[in-house]
């Protein structure tokens, strides 16, 4: 990995490419996920764009997913800013086809149940079930404390759990 | 312990934490329950989410190929209006432009390139105290002639190139005058003026002098000056009619001509009238003289020697007048005016430090007027560009809009 990234740094069209392939489908999830799928390819392309000028100047702070996933929260954020849309839009993220109930959690009531999530509890909630990111990388991601991401889970899923158990009952 | 079970699920305690979590678990089945449901959670959030397709993987991987240009913004129709308010406010702005620097700033621009280039000064041609002189007597003569004689034969003022022969002067006599005064040899006056760009004026001073001694005349009057770009002197000279235009040659030769012009009035009509008067005042004189010879009462005679007296000022008036103009037909009059310009090979010893704050204030300051005065031709040119700034936002918008 790190060799492939080293190789992209020096220039190597040919390793820039192969790391845009391996993260590309990463990136534009992430992207679909803020900005909605119709805008999510232009953004998606933007951000490798973005890193194909300033591949140089990652410096392994931080692995180089997340570098690249804070490069893609910038490009969603500054659209979503543009559109004039609020940030991370349920629809854009939690959509069943069809109505599901699982282990007596039924669809309609979780979604309900994560509408009414703050902001801060909702991207964390995003960034783990969803993108699959560690505490440490929303750490980094996000700028806080590791302690922070694990107390937001926690009481993200504790009105989650309030919620959904109201609503059983 | 409720705080850790969502890190403990998630695997994200460490091993002292998880043990005490599993122990709690074993412990309490409440514990277990909760447990239960945020996994329950967790797998719906996930079966729930967006499908999503991935897109544009082809498109991306050959906008990497494309060198991106930096410079896109350069096509934006907002650089375009923007380049073009540009170059209109510096055309405004530019000496080249209708609207140009003002004569003030354009002088000020001078100076600054003549502080820089101070070394080599370089003097343009200036009306001299001599020119203004010899102008402003011209005009005077212009005026006088008309005023006393009231016969204006005509003058001619003309560059060196047109000087020529006695003809070229002008000089039309009235169609009766001639035949006023059969046989009478012409009476005219000639004036000269010419201004001279001489090597050394103390040389060509003295030169003039003997010219006017050698043609039968004087000097009548003549001066001096000096400035810090010149030297002047100025001469009226009085020579010979007949050899004004051998006297007006030999001056050109003394130097470089600046301006020459001349002059001449025909007055042997009105030196013939004057005669014709005086005749006719002495046959009068004669008559009174006869009459007094015959008077006899005290009264008469009186009377007799003051009708006398009368006319003999009259006869005496008009022989001066006659007398003076006869002399200044046979004495011309030219009026020399002689530059000797100074050469100033070296501008005032300066430190090099001194040139060069000079040249950096003097920099400084151009360049701030120039800025101000561009940045003020795009404030006053608002009118054009804003409009189709304007126009340009909100198109752009629409179209994202859509």
């Amino acid at each position: 990995m790190n060799s492939l990234t080293d190789k992209a740094q020096s220039g190597d069209p040919e390793a820039l490419r192969k790391l845009v392939c391996e993260h590309y489908s990463q990136v534009f999830k992430f992207c679909a996920r803020r900005v909605g799928s119709q805008a999510a390819a232009d953004v998606t392309q933007e951000v490798f764009l973005t890193m194909q000028q300033s591949i140089k100047r990652y410096e392994n702070r931080s692995s180089f997913s997340t570098w690249l996933l804070g490069i893609a929260q910038n490009h969603c954020r500054n659209h979503s800013r543009k559109q004039k849309k609020s940030w991370l839009q349920l629809q854009n993220w939690f959509a069943p086809s069809q109505p599901f109930e699982h282990k007596a959690i039924a669809s309609v009531v979780l979604q309900e149940a994560l509408g009414k999530l703050s902001d801060d509890h909702r991207e964390v909630v995003v960034l783990h079930e969803l993108d699959g990111m560690t505490y440490t990388e929303i750490a980094s991601l996000l700028s806080i404390p590791e302690g922070t991401v694990k107390s937001r889970l926690h009481h993200a899923f504790q009105s989650l759990r309030t919620h959904v158990n109201g609503g059983i009952a | 312990m409720n705080e850790m079970l969502k890190a403990y699920l998630d695997n994200e305690l460490n091993a002292e934490d998880r043990a005490a979590v599993e122990k709690a678990l074993a412990e309490n089945p409440e514990l277990q329950t909760e447990l239960d449901q945020l996994q329950a959670l967790s797998e719906a959030i996930e079966k729930g989410s967006t499908q999503i397709q991935i897109t544009g993987l082809e498109a991306t991987l050959s906008a990497l190929g494309k060198k991106r240009n930096r410079f896109a913004w350069v096509r934006s129709p907002y650089a375009l209006v923007a380049a073009m308010t540009c170059v209109i406010a510096f055309f405004m702005t530019s000496p080249f432009g209708s609207g140009g620097m003002v004569a003030e700033e354009a002088a000020d621009m001078a100076n600054t390139a003549s502080v820089a280039e101070s070394a080599k000064m370089e003097y343009a041609p200036s009306e001299s105290p001599a020119d203004a002189e010899a102008k402003s007597r011209v005009s005077r003569e212009a005026e006088i002639p008309q005023a006393s004689a009231g016969v204006d034969i005509g003058s001619d003022s003309k560059d060196k190139s047109l000087f020529g022969q006695e003809e070229a002067y002008g000089i039309k006599p009235p169609p009766d005058s001639a035949s006023l005064v059969p046989g009478n040899p012409r009476l005219i006056i000639k004036n000269g003026n010419i201004q001279l760009l001489v090597k050394n004026l103390e040389s060509s001073y003295k030169a003039v002098e003997d010219l006017a001694k050698a043609n039968g005349g004087f000097v009548e009057s003549g001066d001096r000056s000096k400035t810090t770009q010149s030297k002047y002197g100025s001469l009226s000279i009085r020579v010979d009619s007949k050899k004004f235009d051998q006297t007006m040659q030999s001056l050109r030769l003394l130097g470089d001509v600046q301006s020459e012009s001349n002059s001449g009035e025909d007055v042997t009509a009105v030196v013939a009238n004057a005669e014709a008067r005086l005749k006719q005042m002495r046959l009068e004189e004669k008559q009174y003289q006869e009459v007094l010879k015959q008077a006899k009462k005290v009264s008469d005679i009186l009377e007799v020697k003051r009708y006398i007296s009368e006319i003999r000022q009259q006869i005496e008036g008009t022989e001066a007048q006659i007398k003076a103009m006869r002399g200044m037909a046979t004495l011309s009059t030219i009026y020399v005016g002689l530059e000797e310009r100074l050469k100033i090979t070296s501008a005032p010893r300066r430190d090099w430090l001194s040139n060069s704050w000079i040249r950096a204030i003097n920099r400084f300051t151009g360049i701030t007027r120039t800025l101000v005065s561009f940045a003020l031709n795009i404030v006053i040119l608002a009118p054009f560009w804003l409009p189709v700034v304007i126009g340009l936002w909100i198109w752009r918008r629409r179209a994202t809009k859509k």
